[in-house]
C-alpha cells in the first residue's frame, strides 16, 4: 500500500474497474493566491496568472498510458490529453474528441471532431490512428505494448470488431447489445496515440522502447488535444502542466461558452507530499489550492474564511467479508444466509457512520450506493439500522439458526462442537485508521452476542496473497477455475492461509454499470473469492439487465438482484464512502455530485 | 591507553568532593559471576536457583504452548480483581529476559562493598539518578501495572476527549464527556491524559505503551548483547581467519538495510511485535560487537590470560571465565544506549506504517495521531513525552554508567 | 605490501559485500508479494476480464518473467557495464534517478551534520571540562533533546508552528526551486527546518564521543603538564584536548553522514517532502521497483566501503605507527 494511499480505506482505489473512474477523486484547482509560497520561485513577478496546486499523497509511475494502472498517473495525464468523451453526473455523454451514437445499443459510431492535431509532426487525428490503435495495440493478439486492460477490447474472449468507416468515423460492432457500453471504461476517456508512433514500435513488438521514446514521455504528441501542455515532471516530486493556448475545443461551438475559454488557470501543478498532516499545513498556509481532507479534520477546516469544503459521494463500498470458504472456522454456519443477517443484526452501521466516520459516509445495505439511479428503494431490506440493530435480536436468530451447523450457544457464548469457544479471525487492512478502529469495534459488537474476534493488521499485499487468493486444494483438476481469486468450489479451493472475516477491502459498486458486479455475486465470479453461492439467480437477472434496451425492464432486475443481495448479505455492507477535499475557497465550479470532476476545465477562481 | 594515567593517588584534581572513596580492590569487570560456585562443585545455591527457574520457565512455556492452547495463562481472582493473563510468545520472552537480569544482578548485589562503591560514583551524576528512578517507574508500572489494569478499550463516543483540565472546541470530540462551557469541551478525570481518535483512553495506552517498550527495548538487547559477545569475544580470543569472516560479516549485515528486511517479513508474517524484537535483536548487534572484539583483543594480551592459558585451560573457557567478564562494562554501557535507540526505531517504523497496528505501543500512538496535532494535541503528545523522557533517561543513564564503570576514570576521583 | 595490498584487499572485499547484499535483496524482492499486481488481478477479475492475462501483461512490463537467476544475471551483466536498470516506477534510469535525488539529500544532511559535529563537539568539550555540573547536565539535555525527540513529531510540530502560524518558512519543500538556485536565500528556508530536525538528532552521538575522548585527555599526563605550567585553560582546551580529539572524531563523522543519510533521513523527507535519496528508496521498496531497490541499496554500500577506506587510509597518513602489514 502505498503511503496515505488517499482517503485510507486500504486498497479501495485498487479495485477501481479502472483508473479513469477512480482519478476522479484526486481532484483540485488553484488560484493565483495559492502559489505564494512557490511564485516566488518562478520570480516573473506578474500577478494575474492564476495557478492551481494539487497536493497528492503520490506521485505518478508513468505518462505511458499504455501502461498506466494507477490513479495518480491517469490523472496527470488527463490535463494533457482529452481523452474521447466525458460523462456529466446526469449520465450523458459529453463529446471532447469525439461523440459516440448507435441505434440498437449493439453498433456504435464514433465520429472524432474535426481540428484535432497531434504534435510533434504526425498531423491530424485521424480514425485511422483509432482503428489502428485498437486493433494493434489494445487487441494485439500477444499483447506486446503490455496493455493493462485488454479484456476489455474483446468479448467472449474475441476482439470487437472495429472498422473505420470514414475519415473521421469508426464504428464498433459488438456480439451482443450492450445499451451501457458507452459508460464502460472502454472508450469513455479512452486515449489514443498517433499511428505514426506507434509503427515505430509495432513490427519489433518492441514495448519498451514506446515506452522510453522521448514522445510518450513528454506526451509530446498531444498538440492541441488537451487543455494544458506538458512542462516539466520531477518524479517523486511535482508534475507541471502549462494551459494549452492552441485547444481544440477553443474552436468547436457545440459545447457551452464555458469551455470555450477553457482551461481559467495558466497552469496546473501536482504536489506530491507524502505526509497527510503536512499537505494539511500547505493547505492552510495557502500553498496548496486543494487536497483530500480526512474525516476527523473536517470541521476544523471549515472554520477557516480561505478554505471551502466539499464532499462528493464515492462508488466505494466498505463491507465486512465473511469467509464462506472451507478453511473458515465458522463457515458451515456463515454458510447460511440466515446467520448472516443474524451477525448483520450485531453491526451498527450508523455508529460506525457517526461515530467512526464522523457522518462523512453513507450507511450501505446492498451493493448499490443510493445515489445510482438504479438503485431500489422498495426491495431492498435493511439491517444494522434503528430496530434492524439489536444484540438481543441477533443472538435470537444466531440461535435459532445454528442448527444443523457444529456450533451453538453454551450459556451466552457460541461454542464448537469440542464445546471450545468460537474464535473469528478478523483480518483488516492497515494504513487506515478508521478501518482499525471499525475492526474494534465489529470486535466489540460480536463479543457482545457471544463471539470471539482475534484482530490482525496486515498489508493490503499480504491480505491478497495470503487470504484472496484461493486454489485447489483437492485431487485431481479443478471443475472450474475463475481465475486467482476463485479457484473453484468452494469447498477445495481455499486461501494459504486461514480467516473469518475481512474488512478494509473496497469494492467498487459500479453505480452507471451496475451489472459490473456480477463478478462479485456469482458462485464462479472473478471476484468471489470469499466463497458465496447465491440462493437467487442472478446470472439470468444480469443477463437480462446488461441486454436489453428496455430501461424498464432494466430496472426491474436490476432492483431484484439489489433486493435479493440486501437480503443474502453475501458480505455485511457496511457503509458507502465518500471523497472530502478542502479547496481555496475562491475556487468555482465543483459539484457535490458523484463524477463532479468530468468538467474540471471548467473550474475557475472567483473573480480572475 | 595513550596518555592515561596509571599511577594511583597522584590525581591533582581536587575540585571534586572526596566521596569517591577508595578504589576497592575490585572492580565491576572482577565480579565474577560464576565465582561462587567455584568450589561449591556446581552446586552453589545461586547456580541450584538459576538451574530451578531455567527449568521452571521451560516447564510453564511447554505447558502453555502445548497443553493450555488457547485459554489464558494464569486466571485467578482474589479480593475481586480478576487476574487474568494470556501470555504471548513476547511475554515469555519477556519473562526470559528478565529473569537473566536478576540472576546477572545477584553476584553484583552480594558483593555489598562493590556495590558501594559503584553507587558513590555513579550517584554524583545526579540527572542519572533521577533517569534512573524515573525508569524504574516506567518498568513497575509497564510489567506489574499492566496486569491489573485493563487494555485500552474503544469508544469511539469518546474520540478526542482532552486531558483533564485543559479544554477544546466542542467540535472536536465526537462527543464531550465532560460538561462543555462555552463551546469548549472540558476534561474529565475520567480521562486524565485525554482520549485518541478512536476514544482508548491516553492514560492507559501510555502505560501500556511502557511494557511494549521495555520489552522491545530489553529483550532485543539482550538477544544482541548476548550474539554481540559471544561473536566479539570468539573473534578477538580465536583471531585468524575466523576473527576475519566475523567481522566481515558484520560489515555485512551493518550496511544491509534492516529495514527492508523488516518490510519484508511484515510482509510474511504480519510485522508482529515477536517479529519486530527478534529482528532488532538479530541484525543489531553488529555496532556492540565490535566494542567487545576491541576490548577483548587488548584484554587478551593481559597476563591473566596467558597465565590462564599456559595453565592448560581450554578456548571457550578462557573466554567465558576472563575474557568476557572483563570487557563487562563496555557491554553494560552499550547495552543501555542501545535500548533508546530500540525504542526509537520501533516509533519510526510506526510512522511508515509498518508493525501491528494494534499494538499499544507510543510509536504506534504517536504515528497514528500526528495528523490531529493542528486539533488535538495531546494524542499525539503524550505519548510523545512519555517516549522522550524515556529515551532521554536512558541516555544520561548510560552517560552515567559509562563513567562510573569506566576504569579509566577512576584516577584522582 | 603494506597500504597497496591493504587498500586492494579492501577494494575486492567491498565487491563481495556488495554481491552478497545485492544478491539477498533480489531474492527476497522476488519473494515479496507485490501489492499492485494484487490490484491489476483484482481489477481484471471485477470487470470480468482475465486475471492471467493481465498479469502477465504486468510481468511483461516490470521485466519479471524468466526465472529468477536468468534475470540476476541479466541485471549483473548490466551493471558491469554500468548499466544500473530503468525504474519502473518512476519511468527514467535508476542513475538518474538516484542522481537526481542524491543533491536533495545533501542539501539538508551536508548542513545538518555541519551543526552537529560543532554543537556536539563544542558540547562534548565543554560537559568534559565541568563534568558533573549544573551547567553540564543542561548542556548534556540539549545535546540528548534531538536524539529523544521522534523526528517526525517534532518536524510536523515545527511545520505548524513555523510554516502555518508564523509563516517564517514554506510549508511544502519546492525542489524546483532547490534544483535552480541552491544558493538562494529561498532555499535557505525551506531547508532551515529539516536541517534542524535532521541536525539535532545528529548531535548526541558526536558529543558523546568528543565527551569520552575529551575526558581520556583532560587528565592526561601532558595536560596536566600543560596546565602546571600555567597554560590558560582555552589554549588547554584547543591545543591540548581539541587536537588530539579530532582525529579519532573523523571515524564517527564518516559514519555519523551514512547512518543519517541512509536511515533517518527518510523520516524527515517524508515530513518534508524533500525528493531525496531516503524517499527514493522508501518508495522504490513499497511499489517493489526491484531494479531501483537494487540501486538505492549498492548507493549506502559504495558510499560505506569508499567511506571506510578513505578513513583508513588517512589514519595511515596521518598516523606511522599503523601498519596494515600484518592485517
Amino acid at each position: 500500500m502505498l503511503p496515505g494511499d488517499r482517503s485510507g480505506d486500504a486498497g479501495p482505489s485498487a479495485l477501481a474497474s479502472r483508473s479513469r473512474r477512480s482519478f476522479l477523486h484526486l481532484l483540485g484547482l488553484s488560484g493565483a493566491t495559492a502559489v505564494a509560497g512557490c511564485s516566488s520561485s518562478q520570480g516573473d513577478g506578474t500577478s494575474d496568472e492564476t495557478h492551481y496546486v494539487d497536493g497528492t499523497s503520490t506521485g505518478t509511475q508513468t505518462l505511458n498510458f499504455l501502461s498506466v494502472n494507477d490513479t495518480p498517473s491517469a490523472n496527470r495525464i488527463q490535463l494533457v490529453l482529452d481523452g474521447a468523451y466525458a460523462i456529466t453526473p446526469e449520465q450523458e455523454i459529453f463529446p471532447l474528441w469525439a461523440d459516440i451514437s448507435t441505434d440498437e445499443g449493439r453498433v456504435y459510431t464514433v465520429e472524432l471532431r474535426d481540428g484535432l492535431e497531434w504534435g510533434a509532426d504526425y498531423g491530424s487525428m485521424t480514425a485511422e490512428d483509432w482503428v489502428y490503435m485498437i486493433t494493434e495495440v489494445f487487441q494485439a493478439d500477444s499483447n506486446w505494448a503490455n496493455y493493462p486492460t485488454p479484456g476489455e477490447w474483446q468479448r467472449a474472449g474475441e476482439p470487437i470488431p472495429v472498422e473505420k468507416t470514414g475519415r473521421r468515423t469508426f464504428e464498433v460492432r459488438l456480439p451482443e447489445p450492450d445499451p451501457a457500453f458507452p459508460l464502460r471504461p472502454v472508450l469513455w476517456g479512452a486515449f489514443c496515440m498517433p499511428k505514426g508512433l506507434i509503427e515505430q514500435y509495432r513490427p519489433a513488438e518492441d514495448q519498451e522502447g514506446l515506452a522510453q521514446d522521448e514522445a510518450v514521455q513528454t506526451l509530446a504528441y498531444a498538440g492541441n488535444l488537451g487543455p494544458y501542455t506538458f512542462e516539466r515532471w520531477e518524479r517523486g516530486s511535482s508534475f507541471v502542466a502549462t494551459r494549452n493556448e492552441e485547444y481544440y475545443l477553443r474552436e468547436v461551438d457545440d459545447v457551452p461558452d464555458e469551455w470555450q475559454n477553457a482551461p481559467y488557470f495558466d497552469s496546473y501543478t501536482y504536489r506530491v507530499v507524502p505526509e497527510e498532516s503536512t499537505r494539511l499545513s500547505a493547505l492552510r498556509s495557502g500553498e496548496l489550492t486543494a487536497t483530500d481532507l480526512p474525516a476527523s479534520r473536517v470541521e476544523q477546516f471549515e472554520g477557516l474564511d480561505d478554505v471551502a469544503v466539499k464532499v462528493f459521494p464515492q462508488a466505494y463500498m466498505t463491507s465486512l467479508i465473511y469467509n464462506q470458504r472451507a478453511n473458515g472456522s465458522f463457515y458451515e454456519a456463515l454458510r447460511k444466509p440466515a446467520v448472516r443477517r443474524a451477525l448483520a443484526h450485531a453491526v451498527d452501521k450508523r455508529q460506525i457512520v457517526e461515530d467512526v466516520r464522523r457522518g462523512y459516509a453513507t450507511v450501505a445495505h446492498t451493493f448499490q450506493p443510493t445515489f445510482s439511479k438504479w438503485y431500489a428503494d422498495e426491495a431492498v431490506r435493511e439491517l444494522g439500522v434503528g430496530e434492524t440493530y439489536s444484540h438481543e435480536r441477533a443472538r435470537e436468530l444466531l440461535r435459532d439458526n445454528l442448527d444443523g451447523t457444529p456450533y451453538r450457544y453454551e450459556g451466552d457464548r457460541v461454542v464448537d462442537d469440542a464445546d471450545e469457544p468460537v474464535t473469528l479471525d478478523l483480518v483488516f487492512a492497515q494504513g487506515s485508521q478508521p478501518i482499525q478502529t471499525i475492526a474494534e469495534l465489529v470486535a466489540q459488537e460480536y463479543d457482545a452476542v457471544g463471539i470471539d474476534v482475534e484482530l490482525t493488521g496486515k498489508q493490503y499485499g499480504s491480505i491478497v496473497e495470503q487470504h484472496l487468493y484461493n486454489s485447489w486444494q483437492g485431487d485431481g483438476d479443478p471443475p472450474w477455475d475463475a481465475g486467482p481469486y476463485n479457484g473453484g468450489p468452494r469447498d477445495q479451493s481455499v486461501s494459504s492461509r486461514p480467516w473469518d472475516l475481512i474488512l478494509g477491502i473496497t469494492f467498487n459498486t459500479y453505480p452507471r454499470t451496475p451489472t459490473s458486479i456480477r463478478g462479485f455475486s456469482v458462485r464462479r465470479g472473478g471476484t468471489n473469492f470469499y466463497g458465496y453461492h447465491p440462493e437467487t439467480d442472478f446470472a439470468s437477472l444480469f443477463e437480462t439487465a446488461s441486454s436489453t434496451v428496455d430501461e424498464a425492464e432494466r430496472r426491474a432486475a436490476l432492483a431484484e438482484v439489489f433486493g435479493a443481495l440486501s437480503v443474502e448479505q453475501p458480505f455485511n455492507f457496511l457503509h458507502m464512502g465518500v471523497e472530502i477535499v478542502g479547496y481555496d475557497s475562491a475556487i468555482r465550479g465543483p459539484e457535490e455530485t458523484f463524477g463532479y470532476s468530468w468538467d474540471r476545465n471548467t473550474w475557475r477562481l472567483d473573480g480572475a | 591507553m595513550i596518555g592515561a594515567e596509571d599511577s594511583p593517588g597522584t590525581g591533582t584534581d581536587d575540585s571534586q568532593p572526596a566521596d569517591g572513596g577508595e578504589p576497592p580492590s575490585e572492580r565491576f569487570e572482577d565480579v565474577d559471576w560464576a565465582s561462587i560456585d567455584a568450589d561449591g562443585g556446581g552446586r552453589s545455591p545461586l547456580r541450584l536457583a538459576a538451574l530451578v527457574a531455567a527449568g521452571s520457565y521451560g516447564l510453564a512455556v511447554a505447558s502453555d504452548r502445548l497443553v493450555a492452547g488457547g485459554d489464558p495463562t494464569i486466571d485467578v481472582a482474589f479480593g475481586g480483581v480478576a487476574f487474568v493473563w494470556d501470555a504471548t510468545a513476547v511475554d515469555w520472552l519477556f519473562v526470559a529476559t528478565l529473569s537473566v537480569l536478576v540472576f546477572a544482578l545477584v553476584p553484583l548485589a552480594r558483593n555489598r562493598r562493590l556495590v558501594a562503591y559503584y553507587w558513590r560514583r555513579f550517584r554524583r551524576h545526579r540527572p542519572a539518578v533521577l533517569s534512573l528512578a524515573y525508569l524504574l517507574v516506567i518498568f513497575l508500572l509497564g510489567t506489574v501495572g499492566t496486569l491489573f489494569l485493563d487494555p485500552p478499550a474503544l469508544d469511539v463516543a469518546a474520540a478526542y476527549q482532552p486531558p483533564v483540565f485543559l479544554s477544546v472546541d466542542a467540535s472536536i470530540p465526537t462527543e464531550c464527556v465532560g460538561p462543555v462551557v462555552e463551546g469548549r469541551c472540558q476534561g474529565t478525570w475520567r480521562y486524565p491524559l485525554g482520549t485518541t481518535a478512536d476514544g482508548k483512553g491516553l492514560l492507559a495506552l501510555a502505560i501500556f505503551g511502557m511494557r511494549v517498550s521495555m520489552q522491545v527495548g530489553l529483550i532485543a538487547t539482550l538477544i544482541s548483547i548476548t550474539i554481540a559477545t559471544a561473536v566479539g569475544a570468539t573473534a578477538a580470543y580465536a583471531g585468524g581467519w575466523i576473527d576475519e569472516a566475523l567481522m566481515r560479516y558484520v560489515d555485512i549485515q551493518q550496511t544491509f538495510p534492516t529495514f527492508f528486511l523488516f518490510l519484508f517479513l511484515a510482509y510474511l508474517y504480519g510485522g508482529s511485535l515477536f517479529v519486530l524484537i527478534v529482528i532488532f535483536g538479530v541484525t543489531g548487534w553488529g555496532g556492540i560487537a565490535r566494542i567487545v572484539r576491541s576490548e577483548a583483543l587488548q584484554r587478551s594480551e593481559e597476563t591473566y590470560v596467558a597465565a590462564a592459558r599456559s595453565a592448560g585451560a581450554s578456548g571457550p573457557f578462557v573466554v567465558w571465565r576472563h575474557v568476557v567478564p572483563n570487557v563487562s562494562n563496555s557491554i553494560v554501557t552499550a547495552a543501555t544506549l542501545n535500548i533508546p535507540v530500540l525504542i526509537l526505531s520501533e516509533a519510526a517504523l510506526s510512522f511508515i506504517g509498518l508493525g501491528n497496528v494494534t499494538l499499544p505501543s507510543w510509536g504506534q500512538t504517536i504515528a497514528a495521531g500526528r495528523g490531529d496535532l493542528a486539533t488535538a494535541w495531546w494524542v499525539s503528545t503524550v505519548p510523545g513525552l512519555f517516549l522522550f523522557a524515556t529515551i532521554l533517561a536512558f541516555n544520561f543513564l548510560g552517560d552515567a554508567l559509562r563513567d562510573a564503570l569506566d576504569p579509566r576514570q577512576e584516577v584522582g576521583r | 605490501m603494506g597500504l597497496k595490498w591493504y587498500t586492494a584487499r579492501r577494494v575486492a572485499w567491498a565487491g563481495v559485500a556488495a554481491f552478497v547484499i545485492l544478491t539477498v535483496t533480489f531474492v527476497l524482492l522476488d519473494y515479496a508479494p507485490d501489492p499492485e499486481l494484487a490490484r491489476i488481478q483484482f481489477r481484471a477479475a471485477a470487470t470480468g476480464a482475465d486475471a492471467e492475462t493481465a498479469a502477465e501483461a504486468y510481468a511483461e512490463r516490470r521485466g519479471l518473467t524468466g526465472p529468477l537467476w536468468e534475470r540476476y544475471l541479466e541485471y549483473l551483466g548490466n551493471l558491469a557495464t554500468g548499466d544500473w536498470g530503468w525504474s519502473d516506477t518512476r519511468s527514467q534510469p535508476v542513475l538518474t534517478a538516484i542522481l537526481t535525488a542524491l543533491p536533495y539529500s545533501l542539501m539538508y544532511t551536508v548542513p545538518a551534520v555541519a551543526l552537529s559535529t560543532v554543537l556536539g563537539i563544542a558540547i562534548g568539550l565543554y560537559s568534559a571540562f565541568n563534568q558533573y555540573t549544573t551547567t553540564d547536565y543542561a548542556a548534556t539535555f540539549v545535546a540528548f533533546f534531538g536524539v529523544s525527540i521522534p523526528n517526525f513529531w517534532f518536524g510536523i510540530v515545527l511545520l505548524l508552528l513555523f510554516a502555518v502560524q508564523l509563516g517564517w518558512v514554506p510549508v511544502l519543500f519546492d525542489a524546483e526551486l532547490a534544483r535552480t538556485r541552491p544558493l538562494s536565500l529561498a532555499n535557505a528556508r525551506q531547508l532551515v527546518l529539516p536541517v534542524f530536525v535532521l541536525g539535532t538528532s545528529a548531535i548526541a552521538s558526536t558529543m558523546r564521543y568528543a565527551r569520552a575522548e575529551a575526558l581520556e585527555y583532560v587528565r592526561a599526563a601532558f595536560v596536566k603538564a600543560a596546565r602546571a605550567k600555567g597554560a590558560s585553560e582555552w589554549r588547554i582546551l584547543t591545543r591540548h584536548v581539541l587536537r588530539p580529539t579530532l582525529v579519532p572524531l573523523s571515524t564517527i563523522l564518516v559514519g555519523d553522514l551514512l547512518g543519517i543519510i541512509l536511515s533517518a533521513s527518510y523520516l524527515v523527507e517524508v515530513v518534508f517532502g524533500i525528493p531525496g535519496l531516503g524517499r527514493l528508496s522508501l518508495e522504490a521498496i513499497r511499489r517493489q521497483d526491484t531494479a531501483l531497490v537494487l540501486g538505492t541499496t549498492l548507493v549506502p554500500v559504495l558510499v560505506a566501503v569508499l567511506g571506510n577506506l578513505l578513513q583508513d587510509l588517512a589514519y595511515a597518513l596521518l598516523d606511522p605507527r599503523i601498519d596494515y602489514g600484518d592485517r
